[in-house]
């Protein structure tokens, strides 16, 4: 597949993982666009059965690298439009959810981007584990740690409370 | 979670929180573009950085073999190409303070389209162990350590700099070519050590003119 229509076909999915990710929208095009930019430079060189895993690789090392732990290195190119614009949700809802991020990223990085490969893109431990060069029992280590800070609050545990007596 | 069952809903709570997030995530109308811009930007400025590291290396080149060597005829390691790290147009130490010295130094270099990250937060006595670059014959050694680059001892050792970097180089008591640099930072200074039939001192100067020195956070990160 060629670079361009990769992209225009895995664009929106690149955009959420990255979203999902960083939990901002700038930084997600950020992120996405600086691993894009990089897979380009050796795009005849991917093996093309795994491009989605090594560009989800490369976002992830933009992720996870510490000269981006603050502030971006090189701002989005262009103005994005948001595709999902304001919650419908009521109040109470959105107070949940701002819960739940505000302890999401409050999680290491590595125990996030473990989270969010497990149960928003449903890999297995080891692919996890190939993705984040570690091994599948640091995977394991990574989610329970992980897992385990989330239940432990007790914002969030009232929130699963709330899921679990609906 | 009130009860055993509870796991499935958490989790079931947990995927529905990146499931959302998901869906606010940017629409990737003008990505292409933006991606192709963005590229087109780097490559613009790596033209422009290749030209200044030729020119310095050259420089490092012509300057170090006859004013290091005092004439004397090149060693048979000189022109030795620029192994690992030290390919890189450009090395990134960032000195990350705490309680007045540096409690982390990180290190970060694109080789090859990859980039080369390493963070060390514990040092081994007064150093910071950084990298060690292997190559046949010979292996180069990156340092940050605490002291002054007048106090370490050295044999034979002259004064130089590696671009804008004052410094000095000489022989290690012990063994190796050690090029010692300045970090801007008091009482912290980059060591070069080169063992084995390795790099001449203008490769050395010409490689550590890659290395870029931030400190403080703010100045690492921006």
């Amino acid at each position: 597949m060629e670079f361009d229509d990769y992209v225009l076909t895995r664009g929106d999915a690149l955009l959420r993982f990255a979203h999902v990710l960083c939990n901002d929208a700038q930084r997600a095009e950020d992120l996405v666009q600086e691993a894009l930019v990089r897979c380009h430079r050796r795009w005849r060189r991917i093996e093309h059965g795994g491009l989605d895993a090594y560009v989800r690789k490369a976002i992830l090392r933009q992720y996870l690298s510490w000269r981006r732990r603050r502030s971006a290195e090189e701002g989005p190119a262009g103005d994005l439009p948001c595709a999902g614009g304001a919650p419908d949700q009521g109040i109470e809802a959105i107070g949940e959810r701002d819960a739940m991020w505000r302890l999401l990223a409050g999680l290491p990085r590595r125990q996030r981007a473990v989270l969010v490969l497990r149960y928003y893109e449903d890999l297995p431990d080891a692919e996890i584990a190939g993705l984040l060069n570690c091994s599948a029992a640091t995977v394991r280590v990574h989610a329970a740690r992980g897992l385990a800070r989330l239940r432990r609050h007790p914002e969030l545990t009232g929130r699963a409370e709330v899921v679990e007596d609906a | 979670m009130s009860t055993g069952g509870g796991e499935a809903e958490f989790e079931a709570a947990l995927r529905e929180a990146f499931e959302r997030r998901g869906r606010e995530a940017p629409a990737a109308a003008g990505l292409l573009e933006a991606v192709l811009a963005r590229r087109r930007r780097q490559t613009r400025h790596r033209v422009a950085g290749a030209a200044v590291a030729t020119a310095l290396v050259a420089a490092g080149t012509l300057l170090g073999a006859q004013l290091l060597r005092g004439g004397e005829p090149a060693g048979p390691a000189a022109g030795v190409p620029a192994p690992g790290i030290f390919a890189a147009e450009e090395i990134e130490l960032c000195l990350l303070p705490g309680g007045g010295d540096p409690a982390e130094v990180l290190l970060s270099a694109e080789v090859g389209g990859e980039e080369v990250q390493t963070a060390i937060s514990e040092p081994a006595g007064d150093a910071f162990r950084l990298h060690v670059e292997r190559a046949p014959g010979y292996t180069v050694r990156l340092d940050v350590l605490r002291g002054s680059v007048a106090g370490e001892p050295l044999d034979g050792a002259r004064d130089v700099r590696a671009g804008d970097r004052p410094g000095r180089i000489g022989d290690a008591p012990g063994g190796g070519r050690v090029l010692l640099l300045e970090t801007g930072t008091e009482g912290v200074l980059l060591r070069l050590t080169a063992e084995g039939t390795g790099p001449g001192d203008a490769e050395l100067l010409a490689w550590a003119a890659k290395i870029t020195v931030s400190t403080g956070r703010d100045a690492c990160e921006s």
